[in-house]
């Protein structure tokens, strides 16, 4: 019948605490600074930014010894720009959002283009982290899967890679 | 660093399910005063109701029958400090209820004026909240009979 | 959630002409918990799966997790544990906005990472812009010929996808998954428990599953190391040295048009660099020398848990030719493939007409 009820609503909300690890604090404490560490696995020597406390493909841990800083610097690999009417984005406005791979790493962090129209991105440009503030000495709770305390990228200004040099970036990040 | 603030998360989505032929003939009942319990093909009364049978996996029976409201506590747990979500705000007890002409028990809670009351085995019945929609929450609780 | 389950189930039963007391254990998948809002609901769904009183095994990678639902099941027949296994997955997504869950909010979520990977196999591999429509028409032309397909676009053609909103660059709308409401379910029987039915049994002839290594940053999201090995595996149990010779037809995971000449590379279909050919050539279409997704594929419905496990039953009905109006000719070989998480979960199998 038209007026049975067909449907259930419900809200499921739930607290989580979480205390941060020994690395995910050094990590925090370092974006207020506005620097950026990663661990370097003592075997394969690849590097993990934020630390981990672990390298999951030599199962070996690391530990404040193997914590170096890295550029938070890099070239501009890959992008897309979104409709947030289809992704359902809060700020509601058109952006870009790409990989940028840190300069002397094999790492490609995720995250919003800012200081340039979605227009005019184009792969092969010289970027710079913007960080995220940190609210009371801690990160600010954010879902999705971007870079960690780091809002997004902007330009350096400095002038582009050169398509060959991107491919031999996309290349190096190729190699598991 | 050791009196860095432990970071709280809290996760929250809003969910509508579609409850399915069975289970909306029970929501339907309960938003107009009533209860409604199915039976399995070996004729054993189920309330809540099922689309199945639990012990088989066969599909139930179209046999329906109403229930009255009333029964009796299976067991309980008391409640002293209820979480926001809880049906009472009020000290209560949860309870599995065996109602009458169930074979089943319905989870629900029981509103007494102390823990002293509670007792596996005793009578209750349903207090009806006069605006229903179709949710479990139509019955407020059960109280003494 | 047991309504839509047990649609899945009974029609299964009735194809094996088994009953409920048939089955020795359960296996059941779904993709995250969130999506429905219910933790861990095989705790109650396992009486609405017959699961009452036997084993029952809960998995869980993600969107691959249907296709690992299956290999599983196979897993239990194949050990000699049990005789007769359901493997059952579903998802309904209804239940809440999943794509504010897949969204991932002010960070950029599924979408974003995808997208951006797949502008990274354009740039590297030179495909031209057109491929990834192609692709969308193709399945979508599929998905006409699928009873259970829930997208079903009539006269879909290059142009419309073209003039489909831009979702996320360089994906079309018309280039993305919708979000679906589905279950599948698969039944696995020892060889002395075959099911006397007319329509012939398939035979699991490889299967495998591998994982990433989790939040690994120089990993290649273009084509991971563990799809490549997955499929290595498979190949090397159905004794295939030679797949797109070996194989006749493939149920890839394809939830944005691209995956498909990226997958066909991952899957060793086509040299590294080479798959978008396949599609520009017309060799993955329905009538083309290596049929992809004749069912009409993730695109045309993604039931995130139970996509996987449909993928490996549609190449069953396609090696037993029973998938209808869709069926390919003379299938003797076939894959069934899906993807997980962030590209880190894949589930390969591969089955056939004839025992191996």
């Amino acid at each position: 019948m038209s007026d049975d009820v067909k449907v259930l609503n419900s809200v499921v909300s739930l607290d989580y605490e979480r205390p941060p690890t020994r690395a995910a604090r050094r990590y925090t404490e370092a974006v207020g600074e506005k620097r950026l560490i990663a661990h370097r696995c003592p075997e394969c020597e690849r590097l993990y930014t934020p630390p981990k406390g672990y390298c999951p493909v030599c199962v070996v841990l690391t530990t404040d010894e193997h914590e170096i800083e890295v550029s938070p610097e890099g070239v501009l690999v890959s992008y897309t720009v979104t409709n947030p009417d289809k992704l359902h984005q809060q700020g509601g406005k058109t952006s870009a959002r790409g990989d940028v791979m840190l300069d002397g790493t094999r790492i490609t962090l995720m995250g919003e283009l800012d200081g340039v129209e979605a227009a005019d991105v184009h792969t092969g440009m010289r970027m710079r982290a913007v960080w995220v503030e940190l609210e009371d000495g801690r990160l600010p709770s954010s879902g999705g899967w971007g870079a960690v305390g780091i809002k997004g990228w902007e330009p350096t200004g400095e002038p582009d890679a050169s398509r060959e040099e991107v491919q031999e970036l996309l290349k190096k990040a190729g190699e598991s | 660093m050791s009196d860095t603030p432990v970071p709280i998360d809290t996760v929250e989505m809003p969910y509508v399910r579609t409850l399915g032929p069975v289970i909306s003939r029970f929501f339907t009942g309960l938003r107009d005063g009533e209860i409604w319990a199915n039976k399995t093909r070996t004729g054993k009364v189920q309330c809540p109701p099922f689309e199945y049978d639990p012990y088989t996996g066969e599909s139930a029976s179209d046999d329906w029958v109403q229930l009255d409201g009333t029964g009796t506590v299976s067991s309980w747990a008391w409640v002293e400090e209820p979480l926001r979500n809880h049906l009472l705000q009020e000290p209560f007890a949860w309870c599995l209820i065996r109602l009458d002409g169930a074979d089943t028990d319905l989870v629900h809670a029981v509103r007494v004026a102390d823990k002293g009351q509670m007792a596996t085995g005793m009578r209750v019945e349903a207090r009806w909240r006069d605006e229903r929609i179709g949710h479990l929450r139509d019955i407020e609780c059960f109280e003494p009979a | 959630m047991p309504g839509l389950l047990r649609e899945a189930a009974t029609r299964a039963l009735a194809d094996a002409e088994l009953e409920w007391s048939d089955i020795d254990a359960v296996v059941f998948g779904k993709a995250p918990d969130l999506f429905e809002g219910v933790m861990r609901p095989e705790l109650f769904l396992n009486d609405a799966m017959g699961g009452a009183g036997k084993p029952m095994f809960r998995m869980h990678t993600a969107g691959s997790v249907g296709a690992h639902t299956a290999i599983f099941g196979a897993h239990l027949i194949e050990s000699g544990q049990y005789e007769c296994v359901l493997s059952i997955a579903f998802e309904k997504q209804s239940e809440t906005d999943t794509s504010r869950i897949l969204g991932g909010g002010s960070r950029g979520g599924a979408g974003v990472a995808f997208a951006s990977s797949i502008r990274q196999y354009i740039e590297k591999s030179g495909a031209p812009p057109h491929i990834g429509p192609l692709v969308a028409v193709k399945d979508r032309l599929n998905a006409l010929k699928n009873p259970h397909a829930q997208l079903k676009i009539p006269g879909i053609d290059i142009k419309m996808v073209e003039e489909s909103e831009m979702v996320v660059e360089p994906l079309r709308k018309l280039e993305c998954c919708p979000t679906s409401d589905g279950a599948g379910a698969i039944i696995f029987t020892s060889e002395k428990r075959i099911p006397k039915t007319e329509r012939p049994p398939a035979w699991l002839h490889g299967s495998s599953t591998r994982s990433e290594a989790s939040g690994h940053p120089s990993r290649s999201w273009v084509n991971p190391l563990a799809g490549q090995q997955c499929a290595a595996e498979a190949y090397a149990q159905a004794g295939i040295t030679n797949p797109l010779e070996e194989l006749d037809c493939a149920e890839i995971y394809v939830p944005f048009s691209w995956f498909e000449p990226m997958w066909l590379e991952n899957l060793g279909f086509a040299e590294e660099g080479q798959g978008w050919k396949m599609v520009d050539d017309d060799i993955t279409a329905f009538d083309g020398a290596f049929p992809v997704n004749a069912s009409g594929g993730v695109l045309s419905a993604n039931a995130i848990g139970a996509a996987g496990l449909i993928r490996c039953a549609e190449a069953a009905m396609q090696v037993r030719g029973t998938a209808g109006e869709h069926q390919v000719p003379d299938v003797r070989r076939a894959m069934g493939h899906a993807f997980g998480g962030a590209s880190q979960y894949f589930a390969i199998w591969i089955v056939g007409s004839e025992k191996p």
